[in-house]
């Protein structure tokens, strides 16, 4: 049973604030890294079944290139049901940055989204780089390349939305794509490979990724290798789309670990707030405490009833941590690397900030015992 | 009867060289202890919690100069990346931004339609048009009043010099000469190209020599190979999300402050009663405590700061150890770190501000209203 009211709801504005606050900070690290982490790493699709040939020398995910000489040989291996060819191209968009993405017609069955290349003259806008541009149906927009000296007028023929990343890109035709990337008509950042994973020979993607690596250097050096010379073409690499940008995402540095490192470190700086002002209500009401002691309460007694009186405070603060950082987030409208992250509730955020205070306050209160 | 009156004068006169000789001490205590600003600080700075809160502050200001020296280190790398590629691209006036400019080449444009397929007409001077994107006639002769399709049209359609072409112009249908072929290496390569007669401008632009001749004070193009503009707005990006980060590490720091002066009020208040007793105003009192948080939070930002950059440093090694990252030199620019301190302070201040504020009106039986 709870002790007689002798802490006003007043004095626990300032721990419930610390609480909140704490918990906004806990959960904005939480949800920014994850949200980053979750953008970074989905920029590419993670459908189970897709393969993606990158080139391994490109230190980003956008400035490889790969030779589209294998695709014709790649088409009639066991288990591969689809081959995709994409171009990213960094662009100005009405001269503001953006990305613009080259496709072929089987981009639809690759991704599994309705989405057919526009035609040479015209653009799809995502329907958040629209809203950012102002652009609709039938505008006219000016593409400049940044990595080549090309300008191109384009007509938007679509506004799409896909609830992927292309809502914050332009989709062209490939050739597009090529032009203003300034490379050959025979190249693309990466092919998809949609496959059939049971039916799948890995091994002989791979002899042809190395064979086209070879026929490469030969046509650069005009001489036969012998040996492994240093000149070779690196072979163009098969991953699996859910690795691929774990891969360049990891090479800086930023994965899961690093996102549950930051948020503990979080946790902690902000722990020592909450613990302070725990403190300060407890020091503000030590007379009260004593009276209740010398009235035959036990210590106990009055930890117990300190933590279920603030209990309410805390749950509400870690509730709002968990349920208004997303809201903030996406209204604030955060962006990577051009892209929007989005930002989902998380129940974990919600449970651990919940126990983490809680165990943070026990602490606390625990002096008095 | 003069006897009363002589003791009572003798009484008063007592009285007020008393009084009077309090009122000089009093004032002579205010001149010396009160006034002393460091004096009176170091009374409350040198205790057992200003050592934690420098502490709790450093921490909280480490983390974000250990993220901000990372992201420095990022940024510059960004800022590097773009000086190494040759800009060297155009500067080109959209129609929207348009300005009288003589030596420009105009393009105007539109869509026609070629069977189902629709693609650019260009209307340009052609001679110009050939030597400013250095065209390659592939087939066929530049002839006045020609018409002319670009490489990859006429290996789509089969379009040879010689041939009549029909397009479709909004409701017009025209028949075009076609005289040669062009190659640009580019997007023109899909374009037909007639001379600037034909009035068309769904959507027109100009390429200018040089800007210098003609552009007004302020104007607006679009550049091509802008490298650093595009590179300069990913960098934009990700410092607002770290600055939108770094805003609520300040709250946190405002409201530690708060916290913090509250319970020191609380435990310093002997210190704090002797002072107002010895004689110093209510106002200096408020801006001693005030000073008491600018420079406990100026310490904690100064060592966070240390720990913050050290801490960033030893972690880049760590991965460079373990081959993860090959090259991370987080560094902080003197404007940085100086702008964290001073942040720090601020919201230091200001957390500790609002406490006295609270102080002041809510709890009455606290501190100055007391004595």
């Amino acid at each position: 049973m709870l002790l007689p009211s002798y802490i006003t709801n007043r004095s626990l504005i300032p721990l419930f604030l610390a609480l909140a606050l704490s918990s906004l900070f806990y959960s904005l690290t939480f949800y920014l890294a994850t949200g980053s982490y979750q953008a970074l790493t989905g920029y590419f699709s993670t459908s189970k079944n897709l393969l993606i040939i990158y080139d391994p020398r490109s230190s980003t995910p956008f400035t490889g290139l790969v030779s589209l000489d294998v695709i014709d040989r790649l088409e009639n291996i066991t288990g591969v049901l689809a081959l995709s060819p994409e171009m990213l191209a960094p662009c100005t968009v009405n001269g503001h940055a953006a990305f613009a993405r080259g496709i072929t017609e089987n981009f639809e069955k690759v991704e599994d989204l309705p989405v057919e290349p526009p035609g040479i003259d015209y653009a799809l806008a995502g329907w958040k780089l629209a809203d950012r541009l102002n652009l609709e149906k039938g505008s006219i927009i000016y593409v400049a390349g940044v990595l080549s000296d090309t300008f191109i007028v384009l007509k938007v023929k679509d506004i799409i939305e896909t609830n992927t990343p292309l809502d914050d890109e332009i989709v062209v035709d490939l050739t597009v794509a090529q032009w203003l990337r300034g490379t050959k008509s025979n190249t693309a950042t990466l092919v998809k490979v949609l496959v059939d994973p049971e039916r799948l020979d890995h091994e002989k993607i791979r002899e042809i990724l190395a064979a086209e690596a070879a026929e490469q250097t030969v046509r650069k050096t005009g001489m036969p290798i012998i040996g492994r010379p240093a000149s070779i073409s690196r072979a163009a690499e098969l991953i699996k789309s859910t690795e691929f940008m774990e891969r360049y995402v990891s090479r800086y540095g930023f994965g899961r670990e690093t996102i549950i490192a930051l948020s503990i470190l979080a946790f902690l700086l902000s722990s020592c707030f909450v613990y302070g002002s725990a403190d300060l209500l407890k020091s503000r009401y030590m007379r009260e405490i004593r009276l209740i002691r010398a009235l035959g309460a036990t210590k106990r007694r009055i930890y117990i009833d300190l933590l279920l009186k603030t209990l309410p405070y805390l749950v509400a603060a870690s509730f709002l941590g968990f349920a208004a950082t997303p809201i903030i987030l996406n209204m604030l409208g955060c962006k990577l690397l051009l892209h929007t992250i989005t930002f989902k509730h998380d129940l974990i955020v919600l449970a651990l900030n919940a126990i983490l205070n809680f165990s943070i306050l026990s602490v606390s209160f625990r002096k008095l015992k | 009867m003069l006897r009363i009156i002589v003791s009572q004068l003798s009484t008063i006169l007592q009285n007020s060289l008393l009084n009077c000789s309090a009122s000089r001490m009093r004032k002579k205590a205010r001149v010396s202890l009160p006034d002393n600003t460091f004096l009176n600080l170091f009374l409350i700075l040198f205790r057992e919690q200003t050592f934690p809160k420098i502490i709790q502050i450093a921490l909280l200001v480490s983390l974000l100069a250990s993220t901000y020296s990372i992201i420095g280190f990022l940024r510059w790398e960004i800022s590097y990346a773009s000086s190494l590629v040759a800009e060297g691209g155009r500067e080109i006036i959209v129609e929207e931004y348009a300005f009288d400019c003589g030596n420009a080449l105009e393009i105007h444009g539109g869509y026609v339609k070629i069977g189902n397929t629709s693609t650019w007409l260009i209307a340009t001077d052609v001679d110009r048009l050939v030597k400013a994107y250095r065209a390659k006639i592939v087939k066929g002769k530049l002839e006045s009043n020609g018409s002319y399709v670009g490489f990859l049209l006429s290996k789509e359609y089969s379009i040879q010099p010689g041939s009549r072409l029909l397009v479709k112009l909004d409701e017009r249908e025209i028949y075009l000469n076609i005289t040669a072929i062009l190659r640009f290496n580019g997007p023109l390569d899909y374009a037909i190209i007639v001379p600037e007669d034909y009035s068309i401008r769904e959507f027109s632009w100009l390429e200018p020599e040089s800007l210098e001749a003609c552009a007004p004070s302020s104007y607006s193009t679009i550049k091509t190979k802008n490298v650093y503009g595009f590179l300069k707005s990913v960098d934009t990006e990700l410092l607002n999300l770290l600055n939108m980060w770094a805003f609520t590490v300040f709250i946190l720091i405002a409201a530690l402050s708060y916290v913090l002066t509250a319970r020191n009020v609380r435990e310093y208040s002997f210190e704090l009663n002797l002072l107002r007793a010895l004689g110093l105003s209510k106002k200096k009192l408020t801006a001693l405590i005030l000073s008491y948080a600018a420079v406990s939070s100026t310490l904690g930002a100064l060592a966070g700061l240390a720990i913050g950059v050290t801490t960033a440093q030893i972690l880049a090694s760590i991965l460079k150890w373990l081959n993860i990252i090959s090259v991370l030199s987080p560094f902080l620019t003197p404007v940085e770190a100086l702008k964290l301190i001073v942040l720090t302070v601020i919201s230091s201040t200001a957390g500790a501000a609002t406490s006295l504020l609270q102080l002041d009106t809510r709890h009455i039986d606290q501190l100055w209203l007391t004595i």
